[in-house]
């Protein structure tokens, strides 16, 4: 798996390239812990807590906390690789930065392959964000691919890369259709059958069919099986 | 902080790459092979593709695996410990296989399951000792083999209301032998 460790790096170090290369550029962590629970061959769910941070702003390093989000989700096993899901997700904003607290809904699909080593995701979704002000309806499509490090197989205490782009596509009534794009790298281990830890990168472009904000994310999470 | 934080992430990693391992797949190069099982892979058509190494170990029990594609097929070669032959398998698909025979493996998914969807055959050629290894490989791959294949499937089916995935086995007329559950494993990342 040399290859696939050559472009995740290759692919770390062109996102801190482009991160140098920007003054108006804002750097963000986001941490989460994430639940999940397998209640049979057909229904699993997922709760999460994730919460959001800037770190660089203004050319300076400084901590500030942005959000905190709450996230569920159910998801219907079509079969062994095709799933609907129903999300919802509420983001306490207001008491943090004085941002508008957001409830979201989600609705998913998802599709995978995988091909000896390799697994394939294509995951769509249509979300409606309700603002105070306004209310966002956004579609957003991903791809994604991801890969134990050694074998095909992951087992206990291996690591894995996942590694994905997304295109989002934003509307509502008073605002510009916006369009994003995310692409993310992330490395994560297996530490027991019920626990994995993730670390990664994800460099966003946003609203950039309007005047482009370049995010980079630093995120964090760990994924407990319960 | 966010680089201590790091370091500790590493460190929890190391850790539990360290730990003893009851299962494992792992890929490894030729020279981790047994003598014997190496000595064969040499014969091997020199316009084999993407030849990998894969050793399996399942508490004591120790396996290896050789996977390559030749004239667009995909075959696996599985050793015991010992660099005995076992098994060659060739990836294969549900109507490629000849009418009787898949009639039966047909009819035995139809009448045991309420729904079924195959994932993946396989033609498994069991080695047998009367032969010399290096001409039981030839004969398979060039197709004048007299062996008479068993069919590997895994497929998901349905069963009182739940899904699994099992690998069937089914003997050179369709019949049906045996079957393991699969573990889906933790191979689910917190993407989907």
């Amino acid at each position: 798996m040399s290859y696939i460790k050559h472009t995740f790096c290759a692919l770390v170090c062109f996102m801190g390239l482009q991160m140098l290369a920007q003054s108006d550029f804002e750097g963000l962590g986001e941490s989460s812990f994430a639940v999940n629970k397998k209640v049979s061959s057909h229904y699993k769910y997922n709760f999460a807590l994730r919460s959001r941070y800037f770190f660089y702003q203004d050319d300076a390093f400084n901590f500030e906390n942005r959000q905190i989000d709450l996230v569920h989700f159910s998801t219907l096993n079509l079969d062994y690789n095709h799933s609907v899901s129903l999300g919802i997700q509420y983001r306490f904003r207001e008491d943090i930065d004085g941002g508008s607290n957001e409830l979201r809904l989600t609705q998913q699909f998802n599709y995978t392959k995988k091909e000896g080593a390799l697994r394939f995701g294509h995951r769509a979704r249509i979300e409606q964000r309700i603002l105070d002000e306004l209310t966002i309806l956004r579609g957003r499509y991903r791809f994604a691919i991801d890969s134990p490090l050694n074998g095909e197989k992951l087992d206990i205490g291996e690591g894995y890369i996942v590694a994905s782009m997304e295109a989002l596509l934003s509307l509502s009534d008073t605002i510009k259709p916006e369009l994003d794009h995310r692409t993310t790298a992330q490395i994560g281990w297996l530490i027991s059958e019920s626990l994995k830890l993730q670390v990664g990168l994800e460099y966003r472009f946003e609203a950039f069919n309007i005047n482009t904000e370049e995010k980079l994310f630093v995120l964090t999470s760990a994924i407990l099986k319960i | 902080m966010r680089f201590k934080l790091l370091i500790l992430l590493f460190c929890l990693g190391q850790i539990a790459i360290s730990q003893t391992k009851n299962e494992k797949e792992e890929r490894v190069s030729l020279t981790d092979f047994p003598e014997a099982a190496q000595t064969l892979i040499e014969t091997l058509p020199k316009d084999c593709k993407r030849l990998r190494f894969y050793k399996e170990t399942d508490g004591e029990k120790q396996s290896f695996e050789a996977k390559f594609k030749y004239k667009r097929r995909r075959y696996s070669l599985e050793f015991s410990k010992n660099g005995v032959i076992e098994d060659l398998e060739v990836q294969s698909k549900i109507r490629a296989i000849d009418d009787p025979i898949r009639n039966n493996i047909t009819n035995y998914f139809d009448a045991t399951f309420t729904k079924s969807k195959l994932i993946k055959i396989q033609k498994q050629y069991i080695y047998y000792a009367e032969i010399e290894p290096e001409l039981f490989l030839a004969q398979i791959l060039s197709g004048t083999t007299s062996i008479a294949p068993n069919f590997e499937i895994v497929a998901e089916v349905k069963i009182e209301k739940q899904r699994e995935l099992r690998e069937l086995t089914f003997d050179s007329s369709g019949v049906f032998l045996n079957y393991r559950t699969i573990n889906p494993t933790s191979y689910e990342h917190v993407l989907y």
